[in-house]
């Protein structure tokens, strides 16, 4: 009896090893006759490699050290929580099996980094303009001043004093004139704005990191900072309305004035 | 060509460059931070909420000449120091020897956590409590507000909404009609105002909701463009006109020290201050909102003295001067001083006249 026995796990024993075997080298199933592998075997092929990879390594990890038995690690290789581990290889498998891709946040960030990038662009084209526009009065004055300098009507510029003093007031002159003009106006507004759009764009980015990171985002900040300004604000109108009420006589007071 | 110069005197010329940056650079070398601070006349913290503190200046004089204590109010867009930045420049020092008790307000310097304080907060709210605590503390039923630039405006909400704890109203420096003034104008003059307008609301909205706040070196950029040559050559020209002179070197070195202390601007406040008032100029129209009520310049029934530069460039005396028109006092004195926007403040040529104008009128309405 006890031969047949052990005949018979020696049979079982060939066979699972067999069976994991072929699973871990993508090959189909020992069992399987003829014909093509059934869907799935590759990846559940790779799935069982990389989980025979990680019991190896919580089971040299176990015994690891000085080797001795390590009861908190022998816990840890037969605790299931331990597979559902999120940062396992083992868990990362599975949830590549159970979760499809979701198609409303497919390329979400791609697409952040892609309209940060336009900004960018944008916000360079801008400021290229408001330089163009700034080289545009440096421009004029120089050209006013030359016509100064050459003027032979005018005071002679008897030191070099005097000739800096000119050049400057000049160069003022057509500065302020450009800082009211309307083309002026519009590119440094164009420019602010495309920074600021670009800014923010950077601030969503910046933010998908936090949140992958399980960081507070600045939205998140602003929002609270937001509740305890509000809170600030009733906090004070409710001390504002007590300092009143101490302020007013009681009502027996006031009906004891009333009556004299 | 009209450059005509002598050889002889270019060396000269160039002599006497040798001698002031030699001068110059000993002077440098010998100044220390103690040297160039600012805001040094002796005050104590009397209260305090959130970032804001009120303080009450040391009486210098032996005795208190006016009753009423005297509250100075700056602006968001700069720091109250200006008005005691040194010694022998100071309206503070000019008032505390005159024997007025005088009190100040800081705001702080506001951060990103202060993006959401609008100027209810401020007004209403602040400036609210402060009022409160001096008249409790003073045991008066009033006090006198002096309010400068933002700050006046910041006094003139003040008072058309509380006119009952406003004895009597000092605004220096202050806008009231956002849009007047540019016309005829100098060119330098009224740009903060063109700047403000240029952006649309939505500008300004992204700008806040990108910082938080408005940014302080935003500011100053905005303020240099206004005199352009001299912000690009303050540090070479203009420092080397007065390096050879001890004191004009130091007070350059703390006018800049003021300067470069420009604090965010709170964002809700910012949008109010420049969608409201520069860009829909309310204030005057009789639109402005605060804490969902209209702001009615005509319940400014206490004395009021509006003292204005001349050669104002950042707030054009005709923008100050529109108050006369709106409030409701007919106890209502204007005071021109020549100098510009800050010169009025720190400037040698004012020193004798805005701290004794003042003292003057409120001794003459205590």
């Amino acid at each position: 009896m006890e031969a047949r026995t052990d005949e018979w796990l020696k049979f079982w024993n060939e066979n699972q090893k067999s069976l994991f075997q072929a699973w871990a080298e993508g090959k189909p199933s020992p069992f399987a006759m003829h014909g093509e592998p059934p869907p799935g075997t590759e990846v559940m092929g790779d799935l069982m490699k990389r989980s025979m990879e990680d019991w190896a390594a919580l089971a040299k990890d176990a015994w690891s050290k000085g080797g001795k038995f390590d009861p908190a690690a022998m816990q840890k290789l037969f605790d299931p929580a331990e597979w559902k581990r999120a940062g396992s290889h083992f868990d990362m498998g599975l949830e590549k099996l159970t979760e499809g891709p979701t198609y409303a946040t497919l390329w979400d960030l791609d697409k952040k980094m892609l309209n940060t990038q336009k900004l960018w662009v944008e916000r360079a084209r801008d400021v290229e303009h408001y330089w163009e526009v700034m080289q545009g009065a440096w421009n004029r004055a120089l050209e006013r001043f030359m016509k100064q300098v050459n003027d032979p009507k005018a005071a002679p510029i008897a030191s070099g004093r005097a000739m800096l003093d000119l050049w400057l007031a000049t160069a003022n002159g057509a500065l302020l004139e450009m800082h009211r003009s309307k083309e002026f106006l519009e590119a440094q507004r164009r420019m602010t704005r495309s920074s600021t759009e670009y800014r923010l764009a950077e601030r969503e980015i910046a933010e998908a990191f936090c949140e992958m990171h399980h960081i507070p985002t600045r939205t998140e900040m602003d929002e609270i900072q937001k509740v305890v300004t509000e809170l600030r604000r009733e906090l004070r109108a409710m001390n504002k309305q007590g300092t009143r009420h101490e302020a007013r006589p009681a009502p027996a007071a006031r009906a004891k004035r009333g009556r004299k | 060509m009209r450059v005509k110069v002598d050889p002889n005197d270019a060396v000269k010329e160039f002599a006497e460059f040798s001698r002031r940056m030699q001068q110059g650079r000993d002077l440098l070398d010998k100044t220390r931070d103690e040297d160039v601070k600012i805001a040094t006349t002796p005050k104590t913290e009397v209260f305090r909420q959130d970032k804001t503190v009120l303080y009450r200046y040391d009486a210098v004089a032996k005795k208190k000449t006016i009753a009423t204590p005297v509250l100075v109010v700056y602006g968001l867009v700069g720091r109250y120091t200006m008005a005691d930045l040194q010694e022998d420049r100071s309206l503070v020092r000019n008032l505390l020897a005159q024997g007025v008790d005088l009190y100040v307000v800081d705001w702080g310097n506001p951060t990103r956590s202060d993006r959401w304080l609008n100027l209810e907060d401020y007004i209403d709210g602040y400036l609210g409590e402060c009022v409160d605590f001096i008249r409790r503390q003073a045991g008066v039923d009033q006090v006198t507000l002096l309010g400068i630039c933002e700050g006046g405006v910041f006094t003139i909400c003040y008072a058309a909404r509380n006119p009952g704890k406003v004895k009597s109203l000092v605004t220096t420096i202050t806008p009231v009609d956002f849009h007047a003034g540019s016309k005829g104008a100098p060119l330098h003059h009224g740009l903060i105002g063109l700047w403000a307008r240029s952006m649309t609301g939505e500008d300004v909205d992204r700008l806040v909701e990108a910082n938080g706040n408005l940014p302080g070196e935003l500011m100053s950029f905005v303020f240099s463009m206004m005199t352009p040559v001299n912000a690009l050559t303050k540090y070479n020209v203009g420092l080397f006109d007065v390096m050879d002179d001890e004191k004009k070197l130091l007070n350059f070195l703390r006018m800049e020290k003021w300067l470069a202390d420009r604090p965010d601007h709170p964002g809700e406040a910012a949008k109010q201050w420049l969608k409201h008032l520069y860009q829909d100029n309310q204030l005057v129209k009789g639109r402005f909102k605060l804490g969902g009520e209209k702001v009615d310049l005509k319940r400014i029934t206490m004395p009021v003295l509006n003292i204005f530069a001349e050669e104002d460039h950042i707030v054009p005396m005709k923008s100050s001067q529109a108050l006369k028109s709106h409030v409701g006092t007919r106890d209502y004195t204007e005071l021109p001083l020549p100098g510009g926007h800050v010169g009025v403040f720190v400037s040698g040529k004012s020193q004798g006249i805005l701290g004794k104008s003042i003292f003057g009128w409120l001794k003459a309405h205590a």
